[in-house]
């Protein structure tokens, strides 16, 4: 998955330069912005964590190896981030936060009815999503979501292959789950 | 584990269409200044530390030499001179 035209970017970021830094903030500050907002639920923790992931990358642009894999190492320093402000917090987010209704993008369909529905399925999904453990939403988010492959995401989240798997396909009933229950409740409603 | 299993991938797929979440303008804005300023102590403190290592390996020895040359050269003068 490792994008062969970074390895100029990694370079000039090794060196200090802040059109580098610009490139690879533009690239992903959307993506780390939104695997965050997804994985705390709550868009001050969002924003901090979001913070303090690159400016941790400014720091260390020299240290970074020739072959770093910036997504990758993106994404493992916001989910470490993450699990440290969970840890100081003592709290499970999961189990008190709703996402905030305007947190999110709508989907972006071009028939009014279809963006209807589209944004329906898509709000649908969120809500399932951010209703799920931390450990079912981590994974989903990196692999469903991110689209890392498995080994990735293991080595991401500092486990082996197997119990990746074992994970993920918990995490993906828990997700089918979630959708049946939010889908009845509508029903019903 | 759950008694409700997927039964394909149309999950991960839906997932998929998840789109990434732009931080607000202000906190965009108020990172990338933050991390410019990060990027010039960096920089900053590479060239000392370049410096530094220059001075160390090449400046002080190359200092030294000359020193020590001098001083072997006026010693060996004036004891000449002392000498005649």
């Amino acid at each position: 998955m490792r994008d062969p035209t970074e390895r100029p970017l990694v370079d000039a970021l090794r060196r200090g330069e802040a059109s580098a830094f610009d490139a690879v903030y533009g690239r992903y500050r959307g993506r780390i912005h939104g695997f965050l907002l997804r994985l705390c639920g709550r868009r001050d923790v969002a924003e901090d964590l979001f913070q303090e992931t690159f400016l941790k990358l400014a720091r260390n642009a020299p240290k970074l190896d020739e072959d770093t894999d910036l997504a990758a190492w993106l994404f493992t320093v916001a989910r470490n981030a993450w699990v440290s402000h969970r840890r100081w917090s003592m709290l499970d987010i999961s189990r008190l936060v709703v996402l905030e209704d305007d947190a999110l993008p709508a989907a972006n369909a071009p028939d009014p009815d279809a963006r209807a529905d589209a944004a329906r399925d898509v709000e649908r999904l969120e809500r399932a999503l951010a209703a799920l453990p931390a450990a079912s939403r981590e994974v989903l988010l990196l692999v469903g979501v991110e689209g890392f492959d498995q080994e990735q995401a293991a080595a991401m989240l500092g486990i082996k292959y197997d119990a990746l798997r074992q994970r993920l396909a918990r995490a993906r009933a828990q997700l089918a789950e979630r959708l049946g229950m939010v889908e009845t409740k509508e029903a019903l409603a | 584990m759950s008694s409700v299993e997927p039964k394909d991938n149309r999950d991960l797929v839906a997932l998929r269409e998840l789109e990434p979440v732009e931080a607000p303008p202000e906190v965009v804005a108020r990172v990338r200044r933050q991390a410019h300023a990060e990027l010039e102590v960096v920089r900053e403190g590479d060239w000392l530390t370049r410096a530094s290592r220059a001075w160390n390996r090449v400046g002080l020895p190359a200092a030294l030499t000359v020193v020590v040359v001098g001083y072997l050269s006026w010693a060996v003068g004036a004891a000449s001179a002392l000498y005649q």
